[in-house]
């Protein structure tokens, strides 16, 4: 069924290509001249630049980008080459008063691999201020903690399929359905965050990238999705600064956002995941510091299920300095270290696949920004000792201009064994190339 | 999550600096002294006051166009918010930006200090990312213009030692050399300061074969609320052959923004009474 889906698909995709090309050249004719006919002389400020700071109506604005990516190598689990094909509209507005705002920042896709037409609403927001108090309703993409691309106190869902596929990291995020109350005092500012029904995180399910199945003891494409639980989440962050350091506790009242969890027969579940964290972020030497602590405490009591993941420590500390003009330096270190381990390790079903008690986790990040900010060079690169895995992002991406920007990279996933974290993934690794045309 | 680059333009982003004598720049009441009762350092004091400092608090709108080598040109928008901490010390700026759309939303603050390391952050919307920024080269491109993130920020007039060359009828020609080599692109530079106002008019970088390649000019001042302002400036890269210009509008000096406003509620929710 799917694979017919997607013999049908391709050809239209193809067409999608082809119109997608041609709309994005009418854009290059539209907005060519925007700027580049106003004259710099004496009168040339009485243009379209007043209008837009008197209307409360925010201009409409956005991009269209196709993306194609496929699997360096053949999937053991069977899974086709193509890891990205999709093109993509983005379309942005918003109204502004003094008294409240509007945005609205939203998506339309055709992805040729899995999910055929998609709309992503990213944003859809009511914001307005009562006091002291920022009052933003509706669905938005949330964001705290100190880690780079490590999430220690951040338990609002991520897309991590596109993380993998080479989307850009703004994707990562994944937007939710929220209220978010935000206090903001003197000594101390609170964001209150309640999410109406959870939303998990756009996890590997097989679709598109294959993962190791314990029960079968190598790599599988299932494809499945499951029911999430509807129940709410809320999560909470008091943050404030202390001379040059800014602190933030955090907490989180929820689910895990992958089903690591497991019932009786097997079947992968979401389990209750609680939360608390605290976090640290300061000035030292040339650069900036960041030290993060989080306890996941899992609430397995009095279910049904039969598999719960372990309660976690988990600590974090990283370091980031400009080295040289427009080469940045980032460098992470990551240590989990799982509770109660050797019962829980004896409740596992397939405990020679299980995590180790610890785990050790380093993350480089290395930016160059080269030909006035035009071309940037970026590797990404996370290695676990104790797993012996790895996870390299290497990427470029030019920006032409105003409008055009061409990116491209890769995501390559191996270690030692096949059921580590990353290890699991390596007939997922893929490279990758976008083009976006801004509006 | 604070990854330091979230794409291309973000990129520039970081790199960017603060903005302010370029932008807001304009004098507080110059006054009027005689040309040899002032030395070179007393001029480039009166010149960083009037061209960073002007009025307790300030916004402006400004834009820029940029133009490589090519010819290709780029366009950057934004507004700005600067309240000064003391004369000639400290001050907070905001940065909203509006286009092009790839920035759009993307705010960035500054806590300038003139001792020690300015702080940095950015907020990218997309992401409800906001996160700090470690302290980068001053000397590099402001958000993939030409200018540097010191001409917008201000160098410290600490950083140099000048010399008064001579008075050319309405301005001062004054030589600046660097005090750590090491920590600049340039040999040294000249200055034109108009002796009214005490703005620049023009500042040329040379490099250490002594020939010039890099300029920052005014082409347009007006006196608002008071301070003599800089409308719009110009900077070339003489061996490419690029240039960036710079316009303001908009310029308000003393509308009394509050400390407070220079933070984090500001970033995620820009203060749209005072983008007006």
């Amino acid at each position: 069924m799917k694979a017919l889906f997607l013999k049908g698909s391709s050809s239209l995709f193809k067409r999608l290509l082809a119109l997608s090309l041609l709309s994005l050249s009418a854009f290059a004719l539209a907005t060519d001249d925007v700027w580049g006919e106003e004259d710099w002389g004496d009168d040339d400020w009485g243009d379209a630049w007043s209008e837009e700071a008197r209307s409360p109506w925010q201009p409409v604005s956005g991009f269209i980008e196709l993306g194609a990516g496929g699997r360096l190598q053949t999937d053991a689990a069977g899974l086709d080459r193509a890891t990205l094909g999709e093109a993509r509209g983005r379309v942005e507005t918003g109204y502004v008063s003094e008294r409240w705002r509007a945005d609205l920042r939203t998506d339309v896709r055709y992805d040729d691999v899995v999910e055929g037409w998609q709309l992503d609403v990213r944003e859809l927001t009511l914001s307005f201020a009562a006091g002291p108090v920022d009052f933003k309703l509706g669905r938005q993409v949330l964001t705290w903690g100190t880690g780079d691309f490590l999430f220690l106190n951040d338990l609002f869902p991520k897309d991590w399929q596109a993380f993998f596929s080479g989307l850009d990291d703004e994707y990562l995020k994944a937007p939710t359905n929220a209220i978010k109350a935000s206090y903001f005092g003197e000594k101390a500012s609170l964001d209150l965050v309640w999410i109406p029904r959870f939303e998990s995180d756009n996890y590997l399910n097989g679709e598109r990238f294959s993962f190791f199945n314990p029960a079968v003891g190598g790599p599988v494409a299932p494809g499945f999705s499951l029911d999430e639980p509807s129940d709410d989440a809320l999560a909470a962050r008091l943050f404030g600064n202390l001379g040059s350091v800014e602190w933030a506790l955090y907490g989180y009242w929820g689910y895990t956002g992958q089903p690591e969890a497991a019932d009786s027969q097997g079947q992968p579940r979401f389990s209750r995941l609680n939360t608390y964290g605290a976090s640290a972020l300061l000035p030292l030497g040339p650069g900036l510091f960041n030290l993060e602590a989080a306890l996941h405490d899992q609430q397995s009591a009095g279910g049904e299920l039969a598999f719960t993941p372990a309660d976690k420590v988990m600590l974090l500390v990283g370091y980031q300095q400009e080295l040289i003009a427009n080469l940045t330096l980032g460098l992470q270190y990551q240590f989990e270290d799982l509770q109660d381990y050797s019962r829980w390790l004896a409740g596992q079903p397939y405990p020679e696949f299980a995590a180790g008690s610890e785990r050790h986790l380093m993350t480089l990040r290395l930016d160059q920004r080269l030909w006035q900010d035009k071309l940037t060079l970026s590797l990404f690169a996370f290695y676990s000792p104790t797993d012996d895995d790895f996870y390299l992002r290497p990427k470029v991406s030019y920006r032409l201009d105003d409008q055009w920007e061409f990116s491209g990279g890769f995501n390559l996933m191996g270690g030692e064994e096949d059921h580590t974290f990353f290890g699991q993934l390596a007939d997922n690794s893929n490279a990758w190339l976008r083009l976006r045309s801004r509006y | 999550m604070r990854t330091q680059l979230w794409k291309g333009i973000q990129a520039n982003v970081l790199a960017m600096p603060l903005i302010s004598a370029l932008l807001l720049g304009g004098p507080a009441q110059a006054q009027e002294l005689s040309a040899d009762a002032l030395s070179a350092d007393a001029i480039v004091e009166r010149a960083n006051l009037a061209a960073f400092y002007p009025g307790q608090d300030g916004r402006s709108q400004a834009r820029m166009k940029i133009v490589d080598g090519q010819g290709r040109e780029q366009t950057r928008q934004f507004t700005i918010l600067r309240r000064t901490v003391e004369a000639g010390g400290d001050q907070q700026m905001l940065v909203f930006f509006a286009r092009p759309s790839d920035v759009r939303g993307t705010v960035f603050r500054v806590e300038k200090k003139v001792v020690g390391d300015d702080d940095r952050w950015l907020y990218l919307p997309g992401l409800d990312l906001l996160r700090r920024i470690s302290a980068g080269d001053k000397r590099t491109s402001f958000v993939g213009s030409h200018f540097f993130y010191e001409d917008v920020s201000g160098r410290n007039p600490a950083d140099d030692d000048y010399v008064l060359q001579s008075d050319e009828g309405d301005l001062y020609r004054l030589e600046a050399t660097p005090k750590d080599p090491g920590s600049v692109e340039f040999a040294r530079y000249q200055l034109w300061i108009d002796k009214t106002d005490f703005l620049p008019r023009k500042v040329e970088y040379l490099d250490d074969k002594g020939e010039v390649y890099r300029r920052v000019s005014s082409a347009k001042i007006e006196t608002i609320d008071g301070c003599p302002t800089v409308l719009r400036s110009k900077v070339e890269d003489l061996r490419s052959g690029g240039y960036t210009l710079m316009e303001f509008r908009g310029v308000q000096y003393d509308i009394g923004l509050p400390a407070d406003l220079f933070g984090e509620r500001s970033m995620r929710t820009p203060p749209s009474a005072y983008l007006k």
